[in-house]
């Protein structure tokens, strides 16, 4: 199974090489979509995890969670204000991820978060607000 | 013999309920196994739509004498300039105008705000006259407290629009959207088929005075709008291959409808309001029946690169394709993606056929023919006096 989670930490409470650790002790295949890492103050990764059982996956996200660092499902990063959308597709041009697409029978806007990649190109696109994208920012 | 119907014969079409409307989508599907011969003995009336970014917009008002009264001079709405340089308390409401640094909020915001008739702040100052010795008001206005708010769009509707892409190594954030560096996506605006202009495109039934869509009521064509330009190249269906026709619309505001008037922002470039535009168009003969059917692949534009001086138009693309999701450039597959909602401009066109039906839409030729020969200039700069 795999995973998208924005991991975040300071460097109060975070002194281990995490990654390091989730390979070699949780059996976890990490894969860094993005990273924004101020040495000596805090961490903001975005991340996809693959692992073979939910198990695993839960271990390793109790470990990250028990040594202060805060994991969050990508998916619940974004959040498309659906009521405001008039469906005009501005978005649907720059998402790469495949979150966001076109149905072009009915010319309804598809948001898939699960796909989401929390790139943020789509919250500057959208000419109506109707993106918002928390990545600590 | 040719069809030939002229407009009060479909009026009583209309008023008797026998009257045949489509969209021009419906009409744009028709083509592929009849033609305009058999479209005009069968269709009286055909639908158009729009809902995109029409920056060339704004709203007078008028708020009504305070007493005692006030010549107002410098005005704001929520903190937005508006143009107070007419009558005592009349004032203009730029789509576009904003304030501050941010820039997000606009005289579009204030505008949808008023439609929807929420409060919003006056603020005026006058230097005091004679006949009108108040020098400052402060005040919450709303739609059923002022005289009138009268929506006059200067440049809407524009016939076709050039695509946009970006040939440079960053993002360009422009009038068109976001652009990938690169070409690595194409942006474009207009509904296509849907597109109001592209159904007529030699104006035989729209001018001065039609009757048109506007933000969920029934304004009229007031003049064209600016930047007309009716010599562009054209293909062999009469399309013009990018920008051309444009119209100056008005309508009451207060009878206008949230959902076809909506600000907008676009990242670093500014506000903007997305105006909902339809115009019903009468099938008065077989050349009207040829024009509505016109398909997407039949309405060609040009695609422009945003990323070089005077964007250059790179090659030219049809609908078909830019509806498609993709178009080849360059030997490469690349993403494409609308400004304009085809969902609420189909949902317009169906909505003004309901009204033709219903006999809530009028049918009435225009007053005056718009410009039959019309070009843009750019602006020189030149020393007072020179050639």
């Amino acid at each position: 199974m795999t995973g998208k989670y924005v991991l975040e930490y300071t460097s109060d409470t975070v002194s281990e090489p995490i990654l390091w650790r989730l390979a070699k002790d949780f059996d976890i295949q990490v894969n860094i979509l993005r990273a924004s890492i101020s040495p000596g103050q805090e961490g903001n990764l975005l991340v996809e995890f693959a692992t073979h059982t939910e198990d695993a996956m839960t271990k390793a996200l109790d470990w990250l969670e028990s040594i202060g660092v805060t994991c969050t499902n990508v998916s619940k990063r974004l959040s498309w204000n659906e009521e405001a959308c008039v469906d005009c597709g501005s978005c649907s041009g720059v998402c790469f991820s495949g979150a966001i697409t076109m149905d072009r029978q009915e010319w309804k806007l598809v948001v898939d978060r699960e796909k989401c990649i929390a790139c943020g190109a789509c919250v500057k696109a959208c000419p109506f607000g109707c993106f918002v994208l928390d990545f600590g920012e | 013999m040719e069809t030939k119907k002229s407009w009060e014969e479909i009026n009583a079409k209309i008023a008797k309920g026998t009257a045949v409307v489509i969209t021009a989508e419906e009409a744009a599907q028709m083509s592929t196994h009849t033609g305009p011969q058999e479209l005009a003995k069968r269709v009286d009336v055909v639908t158009t739509g729009t809902f995109g970014a029409m920056c060339s917009s704004g709203m007078f008002i008028n708020f009504g004498h305070p007493e005692p009264p006030i010549r107002m001079e410098q005005i704001s709405l929520d903190g937005i300039p508006v143009f107070g340089g007419i009558a005592a308390v009349d004032a203009y409401i730029g789509a576009t105008e904003t304030a501050g640094v941010d820039g997000k909020i606009g005289g579009a915001h204030v505008i949808e705000k008023l439609i929807r008739g929420e409060e919003v702040l006056l603020k005026a100052t006058a230097k005091g006259t004679d006949c009108y010795p108040r020098r400052e008001i402060e005040t919450y206005i709303q739609k059923d407290r002022v005289n009138e708010m009268i929506l006059l769009n200067p440049r809407n509707a524009y016939q076709n629009y050039p695509a946009a892409t970006n040939s440079t190594h960053k993002i360009l954030y422009t009038y068109m959207g976001t652009l990938l560096p690169s070409f690595l996506n194409v942006n474009y605006s207009t509904s296509g088929c849907l597109s109001p202009l592209l159904n007529d495109p030699y104006f035989r039934t729209i001018g001065i005075g039609s009757p048109v869509f506007l933000g969920g009521t029934v304004g009229s064509v007031a003049w064209n709008g600016t930047q007309f330009n009716t010599e562009k190249p054209r293909n062999h269906r009469g399309i013009p291959l990018s920008n051309a026709g444009t119209l100056m619309l008005v309508g009451n505001a207060k009878e206008m409808s949230p959902q076809w008037i909506r600000a907008a922002y676009y990242e670093k470039y500014g506000v903007t309001m997305y105006v909902g535009v339809g115009f019903a168009i009468p099938v008065l003969d077989e050349d009207m029946a040829y024009r509505v059917m016109v398909r997407n692949d039949e309405i060609e534009t040009t695609l422009c690169d945003y990323g070089a001086e005077g964007h250059p138009g790179l090659k030219s693309l049809h609908y078909g394709e830019l509806m498609s999701g993709t178009v080849e450039f360059q030997g490469k597959k690349v993403k494409t993606a609308p400004l304009s909602s085809y969902r609420r401009a189909r949902l317009l066109a169906e909505t003004l056929k309901q009204r033709v039906l219903g006999g809530t839409f009028p049918l009435i030729p225009p007053s005056m023919g718009l410009p039959e020969h019309s070009t843009v200039q750019g602006l020189t700069i030149k020393r007072k006096g020179t050639n």
